[in-house]
């Protein structure tokens, strides 16, 4: 114990120190304290605009920049911040996306610093203005995706950010970067289905699907081509497996299935064993939604307790490439819908597959690599299209990301009102370890083909809606 | 000088000083830090800290190493949220309400903990605060479950919008200097005296007449107030309440805070919060591994001194309190009689 001397003085020593420390540490960062969000230059604004190339040429097309045409390159740079989950439990999932964000960088004359996650991306430029990458992680909470976010907007005066890669995590950060007009987030994986359906912000763009569409096609399949009735689903107790369970229920139940069981797990449980219990005997089939460790536990168990007799149907990211190594044979012939599979035939998904390999050995293409390239690739084809000028507040950018369509490695893309992509969707079985095509469905929009006002009137999708059977 | 100090008239102006140069350093902040800072470092580091004396409160004042407090401070800021977002109550009512439903939760917490302590508390503690994790996460007509609530727009107080950074700063700053305040109120009554005897010796307490289930229960209570603040003012700062704002990872994150600034006094755990911050927002700039460096922080500072980064200052000021008795010669003698 310490001696009882204790006096006031010792408080004011004390607390001196705290604010000491407090001002210290705000030396080195300064330089932002007269405008939290100098991105563009408004002195640069005249030369910009003459050298700029025309933002009336909409429909770009995602090349790369062939040539340097600009007389004079502009000394300014254009900041990329990248946001993913680099700690936390899908800290592996946050690897997979920098890959893609940084293989869309190099196609722009970029170098990899290094091989680390955090090492970033640099000698990239677009139409002779250098792009800067910055990366920052979260947990996969929102709160730390606000922060993270907030950290690169604010002190490393990101333009435009790329994430992030959980569905809340997302919800968080359009709600903070609608307030900041001339930032433009690009959506990563995150896919829930309000980012764009429900109270859109302008800036926020998602050259991806959401959760729902990933699951579209799998409803009807299962009744009309796999004859099933009755089907009970197990999912994760959150918005983004609601999406899926409520996509596929949809069209099961308007085709004339019914559901007999909707289980819900939390999220990271390890002993499926009761909830496997509940599934009924009776059903023809089971529809689970899990992500990553969780899909590879519930498979695993399930197969383990019950040898399959009741046949799985998948969500997209249950049996994502990501975790298909994971469960091996288990896996073998499961039925499932979504965003990538390896047979595509698409020359640009060959291609993208070499490159990956070649740059980060031994990675093969999953959802989140993919996006997150897909994601950076659209920013930059847009950035090209207005010869990298955001001096008017991003406004003609985001017009042009608006009007971007292009052939991404996994099927054309292009957006709608709500700056949500109408993509290709696959409906794809596990053969050999992969991901084969079983039917391609053209043209997935947001609402699933459904009216707009109908659909959007009908609810987000929850534990019970849509109501079923 | 000596007479002075140990003096009423003397503490008083003391405290005065101190108070006014709490206020002058109040008011500069603003102004000398950029807006990043001053939301992202100065007020986070303030409501965690706010949050922070809660447990510093318990361990440094009664002994009792609680991994709850993020439930306190859930339950306070899901009140509010759930107040005024779903049942459309007024801000205010709904702020009055989750401050009380702090020392509330931090008495119910209290009772059923009242009879266990050390390694059966924290244990005990830890079911509490990851149950307050599952139930926000799983009771979704309440909680909205995973996604929790978004879009809470902080209150407007005298034609201030809390929303804004300089507003929110002042008043996170007076209801931390509030909080120590109480805090430091409440170690001074009898009350005060009751906690570091549950601290020292129980039995002995006991002995005295004391009932320790009461005295522990009054310190949840106590120590809820704090963790209601902070949790209140977290969702100003958020905007947004959610289950990962009080997962594993928070309970364990307040435990470091605590840990790195001390518990001998309240104050520690803003050092501790400042610290924590600064690591989390500037380290990732020279490492891939955050965590792992804030882990290793966490480890030297407890090695190296007992009673975190306050015990090291405090002792360097003994030391040079040391040096210079060394040097005061005859001074010597009087110095040890006023400090015995």
């Amino acid at each position: 114990m310490r001696p009882r001397n204790f006096k006031p003085f010792r408080r004011l020593v004390t607390f001196l120190a705290v604010f000491c420390l407090v001002i210290a540490a705000c030396g080195n960062d300064d330089d932002s304290a007269d405008d939290p969000l100098p991105a563009v230059q408004a002195t640069a604004a005249a030369t910009a605009a003459a050298t700029a190339a025309p933002a009336s040429e909409p429909a770009a097309t995602a090349e790369p920049a062939e040539e340097v045409s600009e007389p004079a390159p502009r000394t300014e740079e254009i900041t990329i911040g990248a946001i993913s989950t680099l700690d936390g439990p899908f800290a592996g999932l946050g690897d997979f996306s920098m890959h893609g964000v940084k293989l869309a960088l190099l196609e722009w004359g970029g170098q990899l610093d290094g091989s680390g996650t955090r090492d970033g991306v640099s000698g990239a430029s677009v139409a002779g203005v250098p792009i800067r990458l910055v990366i920052e992680g979260s947990d996969a909470t929102p709160d730390v995706a606000v922060e993270a976010t907030r950290k690169m907007v604010e002190q490393d005066n990101a333009d435009i950010i790329i994430g992030p890669l959980s569905g809340d995590e997302g919800l968080a950060l359009k709600d903070y970067i609608r307030d900041i007009p001339e930032v433009t987030l690009v959506n990563g994986t995150s896919a829930s289905q309000d980012l764009t359906l429900r109270d859109p912000a302008p800036n926020v763009f998602r050259f991806g699907a959401d959760g729902a569409m990933w699951s579209y096609g799998v409803g009807t399949y299962a009744y009309e081509e796999l004859g099933h009735r009755r089907i009970a689903t197990i999912a994760e107790d959150y918005s983004y497996p609601y999406d899926q369970v409520g996509a596929v229920l949809t069209e099961f139940c308007a085709a004339g299935g019914t559901v007999t069981d909707r289980i819900w797990v939390p999220l990271g449980t390890q002993d499926y064993s009761s909830f496997i219990a509940q599934i009924p005997d009776d059903v023809d089939a089971v529809f689970f939604a899990m992500g990553g460790t969780d899909a590879i536990n519930f498979v695993k168990q399930y197969d383990d307790f019950t040898g399959q007799v009741i046949p799985l149907i998948a969500g997209p990211t249950a049996v994502d490439q990501s975790v298909l190594t994971e469960l091996g044979d288990r896996a073998e012939g499961l039925i499932s819908s979504g965003p990538v599979v390896d047979d595509s035939g698409l020359a640009d998904f060959d291609a993208f597959a070499a490159r990956l390999d070649e740059v980060f050995p031994g990675q093969t293409p999953n959802i989140f690599n993919v996006y997150y390239y897909v994601a950076t690739k659209s920013a930059l084809a847009a950035l090209e299209a207005v010869g990298g000028d955001l001096t008017d507040g991003s406004q003609a950018f985001q017009a042009a990301l608006a009007e971007l369509r292009w052939d991404t490695p996994i099927g054309p893309v292009y957006l709608d009102d709500n700056r949500q992509a109408v993509v290709d969707i696959y409906l794809r079985e596990v053969q050999d370890g992969a991901q084969v095509t079983i039917d391609t469905l053209p043209q997935v929009n947001g609402t699933l083909g459904f009216d707009r006002d109908e659909y959007i009137a009908k609810g987000s999708f929850s534990r019970d809606n849509p109501p079923c059977g | 000088m000596q007479a002075l100090r140990h003096s009423a008239s003397g503490r008083l102006l003391a405290s005065c000083a101190l108070l006014l140069l709490l206020g002058a350093a109040i008011a500069a902040t603003p102004a000398l830090v950029s807006d990043f800072v001053l939301l992202q470092i100065v007020i986070k580091s303030l409501w965690l800290g706010i949050a922070g004396t809660s447990l510093a409160f318990l361990i440094g004042q009664a002994g009792l190493i609680s991994l709850a407090q993020t439930a306190v401070f859930g339950t306070s800021g899901y009140l509010m949220a759930i107040l005024v977002l779903d049942h459309g109550l007024s801000i205010w009512a709904a702020v009055a309400a989750a401050a009380f439903a702090g020392p509330v939760s931090g008495l119910v917490i209290g009772v059923i903990s009242q009879r266990s302590s050390g390694l059966y508390l924290m244990m005990l503690t830890l079911a509490i605060g990851v149950f307050g994790f599952f139930f926000a996460q799983q009771y979704q007509p309440i909680t909205r479950g995973h996604t929790g609530f978004n879009g809470f727009d902080a209150p407007i107080i005298l034609g201030a919008d809390l929303g804004e950074r300089e507003p929110l700063f002042y008043v996170t700053a007076v209801a931390a200097v509030a909080v120590v305040a109480l805090l430091r109120f409440v170690t001074r009554t009898p009350a005060g005296l009751a906690y570091r005897g549950l601290r020292d010796n129980r039995r002995r307490l006991q002995a005295l007449g004391y009932s320790t289930a009461a005295t522990t229960v009054s310190a949840f209570a106590v120590a809820g107030f704090s963790a209601g603040i902070g949790g209140v003012i977290s969702v100003w700062y958020n905007g947004a309440i959610s289950p990962g704002s009080i997962d594993l990872t928070r309970i364990i994150e307040l435990l470091i805070v605590v840990t790195i600034g001390g518990t001998i006094h309240l104050e520690g755990a803003f050092l501790g919060a400042l610290v924590v911050t600064l690591l989390r927002n500037y380290a990732n700039e020279f490492t891939n591994r955050t965590e792992t460096l804030v882990g290793a922080v966490f480890m030297v500072i407890v090695l190296i001194s007992r009673h975190g980064l306050l015990g090291i200052f405090i002792n360097a000021k003994s030391q040079a309190h040391k040096a210079l008795k060394f040097f005061g010669g005859q001074r010597l003698a009087s110095e040890k009689e006023a400090v015995v």
